[in-house]
């Protein structure tokens, strides 16, 4: 292992983060690379540091001032949740009625009247069907599907 | 809705309230000395506290009782201070990852004179390390504080950002490295002391 890789995982194997091999390859690396053992030793005073710095004491009061930022949040936000509801209710039933009138004011398509069909071509189409109907008659007539069923 | 499910709707939302007090009641200490090592000083650590429990209270809803609190708690606190830092978009961007200019070297060590909390560091003459930790960009500064001051283990770090073990590693390293290069060279003395304290 050479130094950029050794000091690359200086901080993990500080951390006890480096798997078994690797943390072995890197001390094996340290015993031997007084700049990397440098390097090593300072890291650790660093942790050691920063690991004793006392913990910063809150304000006077701070403990009163985040439990009225919570109460304050809480009046804040409670009308909002109360009217929710209802607003939503409001919005569904209104926008049901825009779309039931909508749909009213269009004419539905099977409710729209079909063009009217000329009296003699219905009366070609009886004399049609009655011609191949008759068992005498001269010859099939071709008609449409189901005509006999009217 | 009938009244009894907007009275227990109002029980529930009390009872939540009444929770989420007594569980700030508990950790709000632990999370105040996180949000002072994030920000530098009294009045920041206080605004960043209050941002993040105000943060938490509205979504306790998604709080695991199974976790503790102060961990829940610390990580909105986390995310809140990066919030804050973007904010005040004090942060001259000056990558550490790209060289300055085609074909130059890559920084390895921070320009002091961009420094991502520069008002931190004025505030935090008296302590050499809480100067150190504001010289250090923000990510790198949590995962660090997380480490050696709050003790966290990678995997719960990684959680606690939002990011992977990975990255996680890799930020404490040159968090470390950035930090120990501004004592270095703002405080030499100090540096010597904490290695022969070893």
């Amino acid at each position: 292992m050479n130094c950029r890789n050794a000091q690359a995982k200086l901080s993990a194997l500080l951390d006890g983060e480096l798997p078994g091999r690797e943390a072995l390859l890197v001390r094996e690396h340290l015993g031997r690379c007084a700049r990397c053992g440098e390097e090593w030793r300072a890291l650790r005073g660093l942790k050691l540091a920063l690991g004793q710095l006392p913990d910063a004491v809150p304000p006077e009061g701070l403990e009163e001032r985040l439990l009225a930022a919570v109460r304050r949040e809480r009046e804040v936000t409670r009308p909002i949740r109360l009217w929710l509801p209802v607003a939503a209710a409001a919005a569904a039933a209104c926008a049901t009625l825009v779309l039931l009138n909508l749909r009213a004011d269009e004419p539905a398509v099977a409710s729209r009247p079909l063009p009217p069909v000329p009296a003699s071509f219905e009366v070609d189409r009886d004399q049609a069907y009655v011609a191949a109907s008759d068992p005498f008659g001269p010859g099939p007539v071709v008609l449409a599907a189901g005509y006999g069923r009217r | 809705m009938s009244f009894a499910v907007a009275r227990d709707g109002n029980v529930a939302r009390t009872l939540d309230r009444e929770h989420f007090e007594r569980l700030l009641k508990e950790s709000y200490r632990q999370a105040y000395a996180l949000a002072y090592r994030l920000t530098g000083n009294q009045s920041d650590a206080e605004d960043l506290l209050q941002d993040a429990t105000i943060r938490a209270y509205r979504f306790f809803h998604q709080y695991d009782p199974e976790l503790p609190f102060g961990k829940w708690l610390a990580k909105i606190l986390c995310n809140a201070n990066v919030d804050r830092i973007r904010r005040r978009g004090r942060l001259r961007t000056t990558s550490l990852d790209q060289p300055t200019q085609p074909g130059g070297p890559v920084l390895e060590i921070a320009d002091w004179e961009a420094l991502p909390d520069r008002a931190m560091v004025q505030e935090s003459v008296s302590d050499p390390l809480q100067e150190g930790l504001a010289a250090v960009r923000p990510e790198f500064r949590t995962a660090v504080v997380l480490a050696d001051i709050e003790g966290m283990e990678y995997e719960e770090i990684a959680q606690t950002m939002g990011t992977s073990v990975g990255t996680v590693r890799s930020r404490i390293h040159r968090g470390r490295k950035q930090l120990r290069r501004y004592l270095l060279e703002k405080f030499p003395d100090f540096v010597a002391r904490m290695v022969d304290e070893l």
